[in-house]
């Protein structure tokens, strides 16, 4: 009996095959043996308190006794566990970046609230005063590192920076110290106190010593300590009363003013990164604005805090008008920054991946079906990793997955590999494919796949027909 | 003849690749967010810009494209402010009121009516000049026309206390931000409020409409007195 060809099958067999043999030919020829693709593994994020994620309970350090969170960095620097910064992933990272914090591995997190552009070279004063109960108080003022000084860190552990995040400036023209004393007003008693407030923080952008030049010096620090491999990623500031149609003591104009406030600070920071961008840096701005409209404080659904009187449990003081806690993102509005920024990361990515799949310096994508999906293929710690090709939209959101698939594999006498994902043919081994993705699943591998001696991790598939 | 069909068909695709190159859809990065705010004040008499909205997130703006609104914000015109929202008394110059504390004064002023325990700052000089918020000094004989303290009572509800012209008035901030209600409420020791305009540098002593301010009359402005007007105390008034 006849065997019936499958024309469609055969077709691709040998489409892929030409495929392999042409992207091939170059690597024997120009590529040296161990030029190989380094995947982004680690992110830094500075700051100021819209990068610590203030406001955001719980706080790294807050579980401690009082008398050791007063020295804990973490605590008096109000650095989030919900913080947005943590919540970031890198594709080739398992996990993300928080669940890596304090390991010294992939997150590198000394954003603080409070923050100045200074203080990324200087140290910052934390003055705290708490009382522990009637008889025992911590007051004192504590100091945080320069923040620019985790790249001493880095160095020293041989490892430089894939990423810095950071947010900073609003602090430099009191942005929050604007709003705190609108809000302690009266507009009737004081018709033009906010606007006054406002005009004197617009007055600090320009000139000598004002806050774009500051901004300036700061990315150019940024990248001097960082590397210029680093990519940076500055976030921008929202408007915090967007969409609040009243605020008990804050009059039409004073609304607008706090606004407005934003808005300009936001056209400062993406001014500087343009330049910076003019000047070859690896700079990007995230804005922020449009995401948070209508959802500014004291709207129907707020991504912003609303003013917080009184001192809260982890505020430095026990103390003050109002708490640190106020007019700072919620866990909403820490989603919406991380979204945002992990777009602006997922593009850096893949348009990095692009550069290395264009130069050729290493051959490490194929198109692979499983069951009809596709596939690419990455390299990961030692483990082929396939991803969908929407993996990088699906990253920030797919909930994570299990499947195990099995297949076997034979191995080539050059190191060439060939996986069988639903056929029983050649050498049998089983393989473990985990799915630990909506688009992901690792390739563990018993036997640990060697280079061949032109440095690549060669595979061959026969996909299901 | 040849030639000219060989160059006329380098043409025909030159101009389909710039064509192609034209009409390329650039990659949109954050499609959501290229719509511009509805929201995004603009002061009287600005007009509707008609640049196309992808245009505000294309390219990184630089300070040509800074939008002009944005440069200043329009003061209120107090006059008009107080001449449709209150019943004007007086209208006079900052600098030529004899009832202004200087910073020594209103530290003694303040220390006798309890609040002595938070700092008291100022921001305008007599002649209308803002400054950032500062700190008096005990012995200092300089005046100001507003000078502000708060107070945080025992049940953490927090007050601000503002003296204009000589005259003190308390307002409890908490309860102006949780309350439901469209008007701020301070307490006031004369049914008269003080209110100074530094765009004008002048004090206006007003009775304002209760649709602008609600102004409850108390004794005495003490810490006693703000102790006693807890949340429930006020919306009883």
């Amino acid at each position: 009996m006849k065997k019936k060809v499958n024309w469609s099958q055969s077709l691709k067999v040998i489409a892929l095959a030409c495929l392999l043999l042409l992207t091939a030919i170059p690597q024997r020829v120009g590529v040296k043996a161990k030029e190989v693709y380094r995947p982004s593994q680690i992110i830094v994020s500075l700051g100021d308190s819209y990068a610590s994620g203030e406001g955001i309970l719980d706080f790294y350090g807050q579980e401690k006794e009082l008398s050791k969170k007063v020295k804990d960095p973490n605590w008096l620097a109000h650095r989030s566990k919900k913080s947005w910064s943590g919540q970031l992933r890198l594709p080739f990272v398992k996990g993300k970046m928080s669940d890596h914090h304090g390991k010294e591995t992939h997150w590198y997190f000394v954003a603080s609230s409070g923050a100045k552009t200074k203080h990324l070279l200087a140290e910052q004063d934390k003055p705290y005063s708490k009382r522990q109960n009637l008889l025992k108080k911590y007051q004192d003022v504590a100091w945080l590192d320069p923040q620019l000084k985790v790249f001493d860190q880095l160095r020293k552990q041989g490892k430089q920076a894939d990423y810095v995040t950071i947010s900073i400036g609003g602090n430099d023209i009191g942005f929050e110290e604007i709003v705190r004393s609108a809000m302690g007003r009266s507009s009737y008693i004081q018709p033009n106190n906010a606007v006054d407030l406002i005009e004197k923080a617009l007055s600090k952008f320009e000139g000598t010593g004002g806050l774009k030049e500051k901004i300036r010096k700061a990315y150019k620090d940024i990248e001097k300590e960082a590397g210029k491999q680093a990519q940076i990623i500055v976030v921008g500031y929202p408007r915090l009363l967007d969409g609040a149609s009243g605020v008990a003591g804050l009059n039409r104009e004073e609304i607008q003013a706090i606004n407005m406030g934003a808005i300009k600070l936001n056209i400062a920071l993406k001014s500087v990164v343009g330049k910076c961008q003019e000047d070859k840096m690896n700079i990007h701005f995230v804005d922020v604005v449009n995401a948070f409209e209508g959802h500014g404080a004291y709207t129907d659904q707020p991504f912003i805090n609303p003013a917080i009187f009184g001192s809260r449990s982890e505020d430095l003081k026990d103390f003050q008008l109002a708490s640190d806690y106020s007019f700072h993102p919620n866990e909403k509005g820490a989603e919406v920054y991380t979204r945002l920024v992990q777009e602006k990361i997922n593009e850096l990515e893949v348009a990095r991946h692009q550069e290395y799949i264009v130069n050729n310096k290493w051959r490490r994508e194929y198109d692979v079906q499983v069951a009809g999906e596709e596939f690419l293929e990455f390299l990961h710690d030692g483990n082929v990793i396939y991803r969908t090709p929407d993996y990088m939209d699906d990253l920030a959101w797919g909930q994570p997955q299990s499947i195990e698939l099995k297949g076997t594999y034979t191995i080539g006498s050059s190191g060439h590999i060939t996986l069988r994902f639903n056929e029983d043919k050649g050498e049998p081994a089983v393989l473990e494919f985990k799915r630990v993705g909506a688009s992901e699943f690792v390739l563990y591998d018993p036997n640990s796949p060697s280079f061949n001696q032109y440095g690549q991790y060669v595979t061959d598939y026969v996909p299901i027909g | 003849m040849r030639r000219i069909v060989t160059l006329s068909i380098m043409v025909l695709l030159l101009a389909g690749l710039l064509l192609v190159a034209a009409c390329g859809k650039p990659r949109s990065l954050t499609p959501r967010s290229s719509t511009p705010s509805p929201s995004t004040p603009r002061p009287t008499g600005a007009t509707k810009s008609t640049q196309p909205a992808s245009r505000q997130t294309d390219s990184p703006p630089t300070e040509a494209v800074a939008p002009k609104k944005y440069e200043h914000v329009t003061p209120r015109d107090a006059d008009a402010y107080f001449e449709a929202n209150s019943k004007i008394l007086s209208v006079k110059p900052a600098k030529e009121s004899d009832a202004v504390f200087t910073e020594a004064e209103i530290n003694k002023e303040l220390a006798r009516r309890g609040f002595n325990e938070y700092s008291i700052t100022f921001e305008y000089s007599m002649d209308g000049e803002y400054s950032e918020e500062t700190e008096i000094s005990s012995s200092s004989s300089t005046h100001h026309p507003v000078y502000s303290s708060y107070y945080i009572t025992g049940s953490e509800e927090v007050w601000v206390i503002l003296v204009v012209d000589g005259l003190i008035h308390a307002i409890p901030v908490s309860y102006n931000f949780e309350s439901d209600l469209d008007v701020q409420v301070i307490f006031s020791e004369t049914e008269a409020v003080m209110s100074y305009d530094s765009a004008t540098n002048q004090f206006y002593e007003t009775i304002p409409n209760e649709s602008e301010l609600i102004v409850n009359i108390v004794d005495r402005i003490d810490t006693d007195t703000l102790e006693s007007l807890s949340t429930e105390v006020i919306d009883s008034l």
